[in-house]
């Protein structure tokens, strides 16, 4: 028992549902700078995989109910197609009884671009505003109840979803909130909380949603989770991807357990070049790459982002021979049910010349090097204008942030160092 | 680097060109004008940096002897090494060659990596300048010169190409201009494409929201349609139906009135008529029949009378039948008894015979008593078997005994051979076969080897020695170590004797050249001579055209004027005759008379007459004022006409007295003729004189070339003869004879041989050397054995060789021999043993034989016990025995068949004879006579007849009998009948209400018709009543109405579908949409391609960063370098150019703010820019500054060699020398090579730098 409701057990309560988020059904993957006609066709039907997974999941595990909090869709100006899949698999729930519970986040608010699709009565979806809720009931018992609040725009105010309360005397009382908790790296934060504040409203469970990356954040008192997005669509979100199936026996959590269903699977690995003498010898080390990853799929197809880093007099022959290299991996493994698809090789060996160590060399790599130490982010920010300044630019380029801009110093200093030492 | 010798071959006047070598430091080349002072310089350059290319503007030095250019220099690295740089003429600069210390290194390559950073054009500025390059300040500002020199400190690293290829990069990624085809503009603009493509996509869910309420709406909209419809559609067909009710309601009515007119019957017997006309049938029918049957009883009784039958016959019928079925039998069998009876006694005759061939003890009894039982036959097989199988172990062991004794006997004799082998044989000495044979075989090809070779050294050395024979006093051995140099003073002889050939023949070539051109220069004055002279001078001809163009044009304007006088006059005259003609005083007095006579009319009372004098006077006033304008208007013309004729004719006064005057028609044309007759002959008198200037000019050329060829050929020689001084000089020194060149190539040849047979000998000598202590490690191992032996190795030599071969032949000998013995014990060991084993082999089998044996025979006593046991002859043997018992069997079978044959016969006998009894008593009982076994067959003939005939007999009286029984019954029954149809015609008639059969009939007609019309009337109504329409609702209206009422309904009807047809169409329109809608996933794909897009783009964005940024930190490196780099370079240009200028200026720099604007400072202070300076203190100042950043160049690289032609032309002769001066400090460092046609300069350097070497370009030419 992982986590029970706080109020004291007056009768027998069991309860199975599935708790996920961050659906994005209509969300193309990101990243791929070529993609082959078969691998776009299999990535653009992922996330709709994905969600088929977790119909599958639900009839087989004949749960109660699905908690789907937030981000059904990509965008506000979701796709037809994508609202279509979301109404039909709520339908076939609802045809074997299974209620479904819907919150809109971020991506997906109200005020979106939203068919007039019709959904069961089993299918409750949460208006903005102000947080209400639904009781779900079995056999005439009234077993939970479901608060939650839809984002009706995209950028809500700070304190939407302030009003989440227990009320009614449903023994298991859940909190659906698409919400961030905590600090998460990129994500950016919308109707943020603290587990304080979510402890306050005497829920038992919080369903949330908005962080793509699964994790029990609090396993009692109450229960907090983020069961992650349902299929990962870039790099970034590597790893297995599914939903939360929980248990809850007697008034309390029995099982709480994340459950994979991602059709296609991103993974990052980096290949150690260090001392690499020829590109046989590379091509070699990132073969064995993929092939320990293959081994470790369990015949699962993966998405790959292979890293290529350590120090190499092969440096420079890498870079130029990057693309090759990972033609040669994509001919290699990037065929069978359980395919290796190296989505790009990032080329980040560096040379095995010691560039720290020639700052005060007189000459010319040395100058380039105190150049390097002195060039300021505005000056970075001017050289690039040309490009970033341009509207359509900024609207497709990412953010000029100090970063990306020291990522992209360094990486010119290596180029320049070695278009020097090579002339 | 210096360049130590150079030898150029056909570039421009160079032929086979080799100069002294440079002495290194400063060489000052001495030459005058065209002796190639530039030419060297551009060799140099060529053979460093590669010809010029075809069309390039650099004078690209064609051979002038004609052939491929080509040459090469020799350069000294600043690491002692030689190299050797060879170019010829071809694509790219031509293909070079760069060898080092005479190994081919590579080409472009290698040459690059000796010259460092360095390219052609910092070569062509700073290194290797002529006095055009020296003016120019601005060349050392320029990108690869300006580079090279201020990043002379960094290592080599070409900068700008570096930053060049890095912006490229950039710039191959991502340009800044709006329409530039760079990978990340086009991206760019295809994503703004696709965004808007996906955006148009995104509005579909509002879209398909829209649709589906749309579809929705039409569907209520076409059931309300719908209903519609069917409501009208009904009443359509309501209206139709009475439409089509109305004629069948018209019909019943007329029928109704049919059926009142006929009678009122209400009932009438169904098929009254046939009925009637049956029932009178069959009555006629039955009378008829009543008559028939009472004559036909009379008749049948008269015939029973008459039909009798046999009661004898009768009586034995049933025996009759008997013999009657035993008919057949008794023919068959009469047939069959005899061929029985033989049958039976040709099977008695086989047994018989059959008996008796088994043996006189056998008969009928015997054999049937004979026990055949199938147990005893199977004991006798038993036996058999056994006894068979006995005898054919018995045979094979037998035959396995006959085998094991020959076998036995092979063995005994392959033992005594091998036995006998082993007796025989040599001995040798054993020892012999443990020498080691790879040894004893090294040793003898050593040996061997060891001989040749020393043959082959003898040879050698004997070839040597004659190659020798006549070689100097120490001979090879002081031959030798020169051999190098020798080789290097052949070649530079034959380069020298070569030399000397071309040069003639380039001198022939030019006096022949020169004597071809002379003709030709005679001919052409010739020519010029004989060409009339033109008339005018160019002035007097200039002024000559011009005078006839003005009086050509005076002409034809005369002509003009002419023309448009006589056009003037003409109209003076026309429009004079015009007012002359106009009468003025006729219409003014037929006008004052009219008028007078309406006047007097008017008072005379006479108004309508004056009326009309009145309007003919008011006319013809009217027509008078016309007529006096117009006159008025010629008048106007004229006075203008004339005005422009008097101009005109001043005006041709005028150009008649300026006019062509003298020059006039006639003349004007012959001077005009003239004119062209002298252009054309000054034109030819030009071109002639163009062709004799050409051919005096280039005879002066050839002329000039011939002398420089005569020069250069003087030169050649000279320089030859200078080369044998040298050579006989060199061979006294070293004591070696001098002779002719032949004579010097050849002992030069010879002295190669030499040398070539020496290192051969010396060659020889090793490998000999080598093979000798081979031979001699394998003597001293073979020596201990042998000594082991007794035996003694003799030494080295043809004894020690036969030795070897005959030790080797005996140990191989003794290792064969060895072997043979093993093999032969090897061999009777194994025959011994093969020997013992077909002993016991044939013990075995005589074991085997003997058992075999006493098997047979007791299988024998079995057989004949079992044989006597069935009874049978005990002698008989097992086939035979069981054939005797087959052949019992067959007898007893025999006889039990014969038996019963027997049997049959007796059976059969019976049978016939109570045949022929029962046919005697049927005989007897009906009285017919006796009867025997011939007459049996005719006797059962007649019997069967006579049975058939009564037989047939009582049947038929029997028939009749019955047939009079019933006809005595018909008649009473006819009768009955015949009643009861009369009273049912009567009941019939009664029925339908007739008095009688026509008044039936007639009512019978009556009948159907009103049934007919019945039938119709009611077939309307049901027609009538299936449309749904009552009469009532026909009552009140008319077809007319109803017709229109239903076009009415129908164009309704039309008009509703024809809305329901759109709304389904749109409806069906929307649904395919959605349809489309919902199928569509190309916004997904095109969301996909748009982030791969964006992937790519951003991903090119980054590189594009990374190489901006690159690109900038190598610029800015770059600029640093250069400012920090510059002061150096300055301060020694400052030095040098206050020495050169002798301190009048103190320093030389360039200010950061201006950094485009170099200054000088005077020793007083003064700043001055460079084009302030005179000329010749301005090009000290960019010599200092060259020697500043060769000096700063030199400190990270090997120095290049630094070659100015005539730099000095401008220099005073205090200020030369001190740049020679200063050039002769820096030759410590760099070689310097100086061109100069001034021998002042010379003088000079002399002075200022006591090592230099001078060279004369005339005498090396030469």
């Amino acid at each position: 028992m992982i986590g029970s409701s706080r109020r004291e057990v007056d009768r027998p309560m069991n309860l199975k549902y599935l708790h996920c988020a961050d659906l994005h059904l209509d969300s193309p993957f990101q990243g791929f700078q070529k993609l082959e006609p078969w691998l776009a066709e299999r990535c653009r039907r992922a996330a709709r995989q994905a969600w088929q997974n977790l119909l599958d999941l639900a009839e087989t595990e004949q749960v109660d109910f699905l908690l789907v909090a937030g981000d059904v869709y990509d965008g506000a100006e979701r796709r037809l197609q994508a609202q279509l899949v979301f109404q039909e698999g709520l339908q076939r729930l609802a045809a074997r009884g299974i209620h479904s519970y819907v919150v809109h986040g971020n991506h997906d608010p109200l005020d979106g671009r939203l068919g007039t699709l019709r959904f069961p009565e089993e299918v409750t979806i949460f208006p903005g505003g102000s947080v209400s809720s639904a009781v779900y009931r079995r056999d005439g018992q009234a077993l939970a109840r479901i608060h939650g609040i839809s984002y009706p725009t995209r950028n809500p105010p700070p304190d939407l979803g302030s009003g989440f309360l227990r009320r009614g005397d449903e023994p298991w009382q859940i909190g659906l909130f698409h919400c961030t908790v905590g600090s998460h790296g990129d994500h950016e934060s919308y109707a943020p909380r603290t587990l304080a504040e979510l402890a306050a409203s005497d829920l038992d469970y919080w369903a949330l949603g908005h962080i793509h990356l699964p994790g029990v954040l609090q396993d009692r008192n109450p229960t907090v989770v983020y069961p992650g997005c349902l299929q990962g669509r870039h790099a970034r979100e590597c790893g297995p991807r599914g939903c939360y199936l929980v248990d809850v026996r007697e008034g309390a959590i029995e099982r709480l357990d994340f459950v994979e269903l991602d059709d296609l699977r991103w993974v990052a690995a980096e290949v150690d070049l260090a001392g690499v003498e020829s590109m046989d010898e590379v091509r070699d080390r990132a073969n064995a790459a993929c092939e320990a990853l293959r081994g470790g799929a369990q015949g699962r197809p993966l998405l790959v982002r292979l890293r290529l880093a350590g120090r190499t007099a092969l440096c420079r022959e890498i870079r130029q021979g990057g693309e090759d290299l990972a033609e040669f991996l994509r001919e290699r493994h990037g065929e069978g049910s359980d395919f290796v698809w190296v989505e790009r090789l990032d080329l980040a060996v560096r040379p095995a010349l010691d560039l720290e160590g020639r700052a005060l060399d007189p000459g010319l790599v040395g100058e380039v090097l105190r150049q390097h130490a002195g060039f300021t982010e505005q000056e970075a920010r001017a050289a690039l204008a040309d490009l970033w300044e341009r509207p359509m630019a900024r609207r497709v380029l990412p953010e000029l942030k100090p970063a990306w801009l020291r990522d992209c110093l360094d990486e010119a200093l290596v180029l320049a160092a070695e278009s020097l030492e090579e002339d | 680097m210096r360049i130590e010798t150079l030898r150029a071959d056909r570039f421009g006047r160079f032929h086979d060109f080799r100069p002294e070598p440079f002495a290194g430091g400063m060489t000052v080349i001495f030459g005058q004008n065209e002796a190639g002072k530039s030419t060297l310089l551009a060799f140099v350059r060529a053979i460093l940096f590669g010809f010029p290319a075809p069309r390039s503007k650099e004078n690209r030095y064609h051979p002038w002897c004609g052939g491929e250019v080509q040459g090469s220099l020799d350069v000294r690295a600043g690491d002692g090494s030689l190299y050797r740089i060879v170019r010829t003429a071809g694509p790219k600069g031509g293909p070079v060659q760069v060898f080092k210390e005479g190994r081919l290194m590579g080409s472009k390559e290698a040459l690059e990596a000796l010259l460092g950073p360095v390219g052609p054009d910092v070569f062509r500025k700073v290194f290797a300048f002529s006095l055009l390059e020296l003016q120019d300040l601005g060349t050392l500002q320029e990108g690869e010169v300006r580079e090279a020199l201020y990043g002379a400190g960094s290592g080599g690293i070409r900068v700008a190409a570096v930053e060049k290829a890095l912006l490229e990069a950039a710039q191959g990624l991502f340009k800044s201009g709006g329409n530039a085809k760079a990978p990340l503009n086009l991206l760019l603009r295809e994503i703004d494409q696709q965004e808007k493509r996906l955006e148009e996509r995104r509005r579909l869910p509002e879209h398909y929201t829209r649709s589906m309420a749309r579809v929705e709406e039409l569907e209520v909209r076409l059931a309300d349609l719908a209903r519609q419809e069917e409501l009208h559609l009904t009443a359509r067909d309501r209206l139709r139906a009475l439409l089509r009710a109305w004629p069948i309601h018209r019909k019943a009515l007329d029928l109704r009135a049919e059926i009142g007119d006929l009678p009122r019957i209400e009932d009438f017997p169904t098929d009254g008529v046939t009925r009637l006309e049956a029932l009178e049938g069959r009555q006629a029918e039955l009378e008829r029949g009543l008559i028939k049957t009472r004559r036909d009883l009379e008749d049948l009784r008269e015939r029973l009378g008459l039909c009798l039958a046999d009661p004898r016959i009768l009586a034995v019928a049933e025996p009759i039948a008997r013999l009657h079925a035993g008919r057949e039998r008794w023919e068959e069998r009469l047939h069959r008894l005899p061929a029985l009876e033989e049958r039976v006694r040709w099977e008695q005759e086989n047994l018989a015979r059959e008996m008796r061939s088994l043996g006189s003890a056998w008969d009928e009894h015997r054999v049937r008593a004979q026990d055949l039982s199938v147990g005893l036959r199977e004991n006798l097989q038993r036996g058999r078997s056994r006894l068979l199988e006995a005898e054919a172990v018995h045979r094979q062991m037998a035959v396995r005994l006959q085998e094991a004794d020959d076998s036995l006997q092979g063995h005994v004799e392959r033992e005594a051979s091998s036995r006998e082998a082993l007796i025989r044989g040599d001995s040798g000495d054993p020892r012999l076969a443990g020498l080691d044979p790879a040894l004893l075989a090294a040793t003898l090809e050593a040996c061997r080897r060891a001989q040749d070779d020393a043959e082959g050294l003898a040879r050698v050395e004997e070839e040597a020695r004659v190659a020798c024979a006549d070689l100097p006093e120490g001979g090879l051995a002081a031959v030798r170590p020169r051999s190098e140099e020798v080789r290097d003073w052949g070649c530079r002889l034959q380069e020298l004797h070569a030399q000397v050939q071309a040069a003639e023949q380039k001198a022939a070539l030019a006096r022949e050249a020169r004597e071809e051109a002379c003709p030709r220069v005679t001919q052409d004055e010739a020519a010029l001579e004989a060409l009339p002279p033109p008339w005018f001078s160019e002035e007097e001809a200039r002024a000559r055209t011009e005078v006839l163009r003005r009086a050509r044009q005076l002409q034809d304007r005369q002509r003009q004027l002419e023309s448009a006088r006589q056009a003037a006059a003409t109209r003076v005259q026309d429009l004079g005759r015009t007012a002359g003609s106009l009468p003025a005083s006729l219409p003014v007095l037929v006008a004052l008379a009219a008028l007078s006579l309406a006047g007097y009319l008017g008072w005379q009372q006479q108004s309508v007459l004056a009326g009309v004098c009145l309007v003919l006077g008011l006319a013809l006033a009217g027509g008078l004022g016309n007529l006096v304008r117009g006159q008025a208007a010629v008048g106007s013309d004229l006075e203008s006409a004339r005005a422009d004729l008097t101009r005109l004719e001043s005006e041709l006064e005028k150009v008649r007295q300026e006019g062509p005057g003298a020059l006039a028609g006639q003349e004007l044309e012959e001077a005009e003729a003239q004119l062209a007759d002298d252009a054309e002959r000054r034109s030819r008198w030009q071109a002639t004189h163009q062709t004799l200037s050409r051919a005096r000019a280039d005879l002066e050329l050839l002329q000039h070339k011939a002398g420089r060829a005569s020069e250069a050929a003087d030169k050649a020689r000279l320089t030859w003869q200078e080369g044998c001084g040298a050579w006989e000089a060199w061979c006294r020194e070293r004591r070696l004879p001098v002779g002719s060149p032949e004579a010097q190539m050849d002992f030069l040849s010879r002295l190669d041989v030499a040398s070539r047979a020496r290192r051969q000998v010396e060659a020889a000598g090793e490998r000999l050397a080598r093979v000798h202590e081979s031979l001699e490690r394998g003597r001293s191992r073979l020596a201990a054995p042998l000594a082991e032996m007794g035996r003694a190795l003799p030494k080295a030599g043809p004894d020690l060789l036969d030795f070897l071969v005959r030790l080797a032949a005996e140990s191989e000998q003794a290792r064969r021999f060895a072997g043979d013995v093993q093999d032969r014990k090897l061999r009777h060991d194994q025959a011994v043993q093969a020997l013992e084993e077909a002993r016991d082999k044939r013990l075995k089998a005589a074991e085997e034989c003997e058992q075999a044996r006493e098997a047979l025979k007791q299988a024998r006593q079995v057989w004949t016990q079992t044989v006597e046991a069935a009874g049978l002859d005990p002698e008989l043997t097992p086939d035979t025995a069981l054939d005797v018992f087959g052949r019992l069997g067959n007898l007893q079978r025999g006889l039990c068949g014969l038996e019963q044959l027997r049997l049959e016969l007796q059976a059969l006998r019976q049978e016939q004879e109570a045949l022929l009894e029962l046919a005697r008593e049927t005989a007897r009982q009906v009285g017919l006579g006796p009867c025997d076994q011939a007459g049996w067959v005719a006797l059962v003939d007649t019997l069967v007849a006579a049975r058939e005939e009564a037989l047939t007999n009582r049947a038929r009286r029997q028939e009749m009998e019955r047939s009079l029984h019933e006809a005595e019954e018909a008649p009473t029954r006819l009768q009955l009948e015949l009643a009861q149809v009369r009273e049912r015609r009567a009941e019939l008639l009664k029925a339908g209400g007739a008095s009688g059969a026509e008044d039936f009939r007639r009512r019978s007609e009556q009948w159907v018709e009103l049934g007919r019309l019945r039938d119709e009337l009611r077939q309307q109504e049901r027609a009538r009543e299936a449309l749904g329409v009552e009469p009532r609702d026909l009552e009140g209206s008319s077809p007319t109405d109803l017709e229109a009422q239903e076009r009415e309904q129908v164009s309704r009807l039309d008009e509703l579908q024809g809305q329901r047809v759109q709304v389904a169409e749109e409806r069906t329109r929307l649904q395919v949409e959605i349809e489309q809608m919902v199928r569509a996933e190309e916004s997904s794909s095109l969301a996909q391609t748009l982030e791969v897009s964006r992937s790519r783009a951003r991903q090119l964005a980054r590189s594009w960063a990374v190489k901006t940024l690159a690109w900038r930190l190598v610029g800015r490196a770059r600029q640093t370098f250069e400012r920090e780099r510059q002061p150096f370079v300055l301060q020694r240009a400052a030095e040098h150019f206050a020495r050169l200028t002798a301190g009048n200026y103190v320093r030389v720099y360039h200010p950061l703010e201006e950094e485009s604007q170099l200054r000088v400072e005077t020793a007083e202070g003064i700043s001055r820019l460079p084009e302030a300076l005179s000329r010749g203190t301005a090009e000290q100042l960019y010599l200092a500054l060259r020697l500043g950043f060769v000096e700063d160049f030199s400190r990270e690289r090997d120095p290049l060699p630094l070659v100015m032609d005539d730099i000095f032309v401008n220099f005073d002769g205090p200020r030369a020398s001190r740049a020679l001066e200063v050039l002769g400090e820096m030759a410590r460092h760099h070689q310097v090579l100086v061109f100069t046609c001034h021998a002042e300069t010379v003088q000079r350097a002399r002075r200022a730098c006591p090592h230099v070497q001078v060279l004369d370009l005339h005498e090396e030419a030469l």
